[in-house]
């Protein structure tokens, strides 16, 4: 009866906390009292494949859990190839080792706390991994290592690839999406359907959108997907980390679309996770259409100017005041402690002198995002959303970039 | 630099004295206005008669029972006590524009400038006659027209005001003119000083301090290293240095407000109401200091006496009751305590700034829009009609409408009611 008592009672407890219950989480529960039973598994893998496959792996495996099973990795030992895998519930990340010699297939649980360091220090020598029913021995050269495992039948069944919808995707294209829209999500964890990001896929584009209630951005690609029917779906950004992290930018990947589930297969490995549930709000509706306004200005200039002006801003609301006057953009923050800073840059502007506050953190993650050298800033008045675009793209209707983003201000009120 | 000159009004025994003023039989008998033993009641007033068997207020109402068999206890009758300090206020007011209620017996007037206005000559002895004459007049007033007796204290500063006020009780005037503060301050024993409890006032004994002098007259170095920061605060008290807010380095860290129950109170049904009001209290509180904060953080004590504390940091400072609330009540969701009964409950407000900034929201609800709106109005009414003349539908009581004040002890609806009976304390 090792781990049962103890990890029912933890068990039942995380369960009783009012969140509602995770399906496999669920299931987990009512998986009968069992002893270890690992099967005996003995084989021989070249060290870098096999730190290569727990570098893949690790990232999602926690120490912190509730669940002990949750910090080992699955090892599942078949005659042509070794499949590692890792899940925190949320996201699940398989990937295969084909390399492998297999001497007795089977599967265990190895905790991955000192089993994965281990591997990692060690040369270029095969690596041995002889388990018994409750324990792993590993051998490499002259090094050895063992750890007690644990029962590989309390691992969460490992989610299916689904086949509804499918697509294939460059890797730098998708990298290139994901990196210009997760940096906007929330971290609100009350409205966990803006801690996602919003994917639309159209018959000939591919969207991401991601928000916090206080910015927007928007990405969109002109692709060919072969996707039949359209869908709107939101991403976990937990899963898109992972995918980020395992992206081989010249590979393609290969994205499955399930009812409740999202998969990407990058190379030998797959990222599990599930969709998030809620409804996104209506983002197309918060984007003006009429912009009056617009400022084109060096990107890299305005940069420098908010990281330097922003030294002295509040540091609670973060505000940096920026006003437009003919062809100067004057950069002013305002500290609590009678601090103030001051900067300008010469930017192209026509229209009325204008007064707008902005969190500094947002205009710099804007200004990092935006690839292009010129900038252009299309706003109506001091209280209505900013949007930001690259000059390259189409300036009399800003609203139609393909890369777009959205700042409400900070109203000022001084 | 102009002489500042606040005065501080404190109504002698206040709800004592008025169920005496209504009931003149029970003059000279020992009367206390308080919460039943049976329910862990409090004293909230005891008449000078109960005091001398050393029953005083906030004292549990089992103990002062054992110290003064005979007490009359009585309800309190809160409406009663309101419109007599409404009367009282308005007194004050027709003295001076700047009053300040700190309770319903208590007020702060800043006279900073009204010398002339009210005829003191401040070439003539500082001022001390013209000032004492003044605050004689008004207790004159006061009592003539209510029929109640205050204790007024003048002083530089509004510590100096609210400790000479406390300094010859009942009845008593004391004016502490420019540059008397500190000879003032220096007689003082040192139970009487602001911040000095029981307990610090034991430590302080048994190193020899016994007036505050003793105090004034010790190098700042030594004070620190024998009671920390809190003797390097005495010090400055001493010297009267803290001038009630003006120094800019006196910039306030957190706004809170917390409220122990005369019976735990168990479920979120029963606690949600008590946030939304300490919430209410925090958020009109910030925005009469002109403040905003990020960092909500809850307050709760168990029977056991155990305190627990939730803290949140939101992407954008507020100084919005619903935004406190909804936060507050989502950290004590995330507690579980459904089943645990609730001794004292508290909502603080820190991480706060002076910037009236406001992050505009790209999906915000018409409700939303229209709060800083309300607000505003919600502040004016509460401004001129007294902080119940408007409440929040959530902050009712669950078991019905009580617009008894606040921090009051309201008439028992039989045991278990959930009704509270809350003293109240401001963290800041």
């Amino acid at each position: 009866m090792w781990l049962c008592p103890q990890w029912v009672s933890i068990g039942s407890l995380r369960l009783g906390m009012g969140s509602p219950v995770h399906p496999q989480r669920a299931c987990l529960q009512r998986e009968p009292h069992s002893r270890p039973k690992g099967q005996p598994v003995k084989i021989q893998v070249p060290q870098s494949d096999l730190a290569r496959g727990l570098s893949a792996v690790a990232n999602v495996v926690s120490n912190k859990t509730t669940l002990p099973i949750l910090s080992t990795i699955l090892f599942d030992a078949e005659s042509d190839a070794l499949t590692l895998a890792a899940t925190d519930l949320d996201v699940s990340v398989v990937t295969h080792i084909y390399g492998a010699e297999t001497g007795k297939t089977g599967r265990t649980a190895i905790p991955a706390a000192k089993f994965v360091p281990f591997i990692r220090t060690l040369g270029p020598d095969a690596v041995k991994l002889q388990c018994t029913n409750d324990k792993v021995k590993v051998g490499s050269g002259k090094a050895r290592f063992e750890e007690a495992t644990m029962d590989p039948a309390n691992f969460p069944p490992l989610p299916k690839l689904t086949q509804d919808t499918s697509f294939e995707i460059e890797g730098a294209v998708l990298a290139d999406m994901i990196r210009n829209t997760i940096y906007a999500i929330s971290r609100d964890e009350t409205r966990p359907a803006l801690q996602g990001v919003f994917w639309e896929l159209g018959a000939d584009h591919f969207t991401m959108v991601a928000t916090d209630g206080h910015r927007l951005t928007r990405t969109r690609r002109k692709l060919d997907l072969g996707v039949k029917n359209p869908r709107k779906l939101i991403a976990s950004s937990a899963g898109l980390q992972q995918v980020l992290r395992l992206i081989d930018e010249a590979e393609k990947v290969t994205i499955y679309v399930g009812e409740t589930q999202l998969s990407f297969e990058v190379g030998n490995t797959t990222v599990h996770t599930r969709l998030v549930e809620g409804s996104f709000p209506n983002y197309e509706q918060v984007i003006p259409k009429n912009n009056r306004n617009h400022i084109v200005c060096d990107r890299q200039t305005l940069a420098d100017r908010v990281r330097r002006v922003k030294i002295s801003a509040d540091r609670v609301t973060n505000q940096i005041r920026f006003e437009f006057e003919g062809s100067v953009m004057n950069l002013t923050a305002t500290g609590t402690e009678g601090s103030r800073a001051e900067d300008q840059l010469s930017v192209d502007y026509e229209g009325e002198p204008l007064v707008i506050g902005f969190n500094h953190n947002y205009v710099e993650d804007v200004l990092k995002h935006l690839e292009s050298e010129n900038i252009v800033i299309a706003l109506d008045r001091a209280d209505t959303a900013a949007i930001f675009v690259p000059a390259e793209g189409p300036i009399d209707d800003v609203t139609t970039s393909d890369d777009l983003c959205l700042l409400m201000p900070l109203r000022l009120n001084d | 630099m102009r002489a500042r000159y606040f005065a501080h009004v404190d109504m002698d025994a206040f709800y004592a004295s008025v169920e005496v003023l209504d009931r003149p039989e029970l003059s000279g008998l020992p009367v206390a206005v308080g919460g039943k033993p049976g329910e862990r009641g409090v004293i909230a007033a005891a008449s000078y008669a109960a005091r001398t068997f050393g029953v005083h207020s906030a004292m549990p109402t089992a103990q002062a029972l054992r110290l003064c068999p005979e007490l009359i206890l009585l309800p309190g009758r809160m409406a009663r006590y309101q419109e007599l300090s409404e009367q009282i206020m308005q007194i004050l007011r027709d003295q001076c524009p700047a009053v300040e209620p700190l309770s319903l017996d208590e007020a702060s007037l800043d006279l900073s400038g009204c010398a002339r206005l009210h005829g003191v000559d401040e070439a003539v002895d500082g001022g001390h006659k013209g000032w004492t004459r003044f605050a004689q007049a008004l207790q004159h007033r006061i009592h003539t027209e209510t029929g109640l007796w205050a204790s007024v204290g003048l002083g530089e500063t509004r510590r100096i005001a609210k400790i000479a006020s406390d300094h010859r009780k009942p009845a008593g005037v004391v004016v502490v003119v420019r540059g008397e503060g500190r000879d003032f301050l220096a007689d003082l024993p040192i139970e009487k000083l602001r911040g000095v409890g029981p307990k610090m006032a034991e430590r302080l004994r048994r190193q020899g301090f016994r007036r505050a002098r003793d105090i004034a007259s010790t190098p700042r170095t030594q004070l620190q290293q024998l009671f920390g920061k809190a003797g390097s605060a005495l010090l400055d008290m001493v010297e009267a240095r803290d001038l009630g807010g003006v120094h800019p380095d006196r910039r306030e860290k957190s706004v809170g407000r917390e409220t122990t129950f005369a019976r735990d109170l168990v479920g979120m049904a029963a606690l949600e109401p008590v946030l939304s009001r300490l919430s209410e209290n925090v958020a009109r509180r910030l925005r009469k200091r002109s403040l905003q904060g990020r960092v909500i953080q809850l307050k709760i004590r168990d029977r056991g006496f155990h305190t627990f504390t939730r803290r949140h940091s939101m992407t954008t400072p507020t100084d919005s009751a619903p935004r406190i609330r909804d936060e507050a009540l989502r950290l004590l969701r995330a507690m579980q305590w459904e089943q645990v009964p609730v001794r004292l409950i508290g909502v603080t407000v820190s991480g706060l700034t002076e910037s009236r900034a406001v992050q505009g929201e790209l999906f915000a609800t018409d409700e939303e829009r229209r709060q800083p709106g309300i607000d505003r109005i919600v502040d004016a009414i509460h401004d001129r009609f007294g902080s119940n003349a408007f409440l929040r539908g959530r902050s009712l009581l669950a078991t019905g409408v009580d617009r008894t004040p606040w921090g009051a002890t309201l008439s028992p609806s039989g045991p278990g009611s959930g009704r509270l009976d809350s003293s109240e304390r401001i963290s800041q």
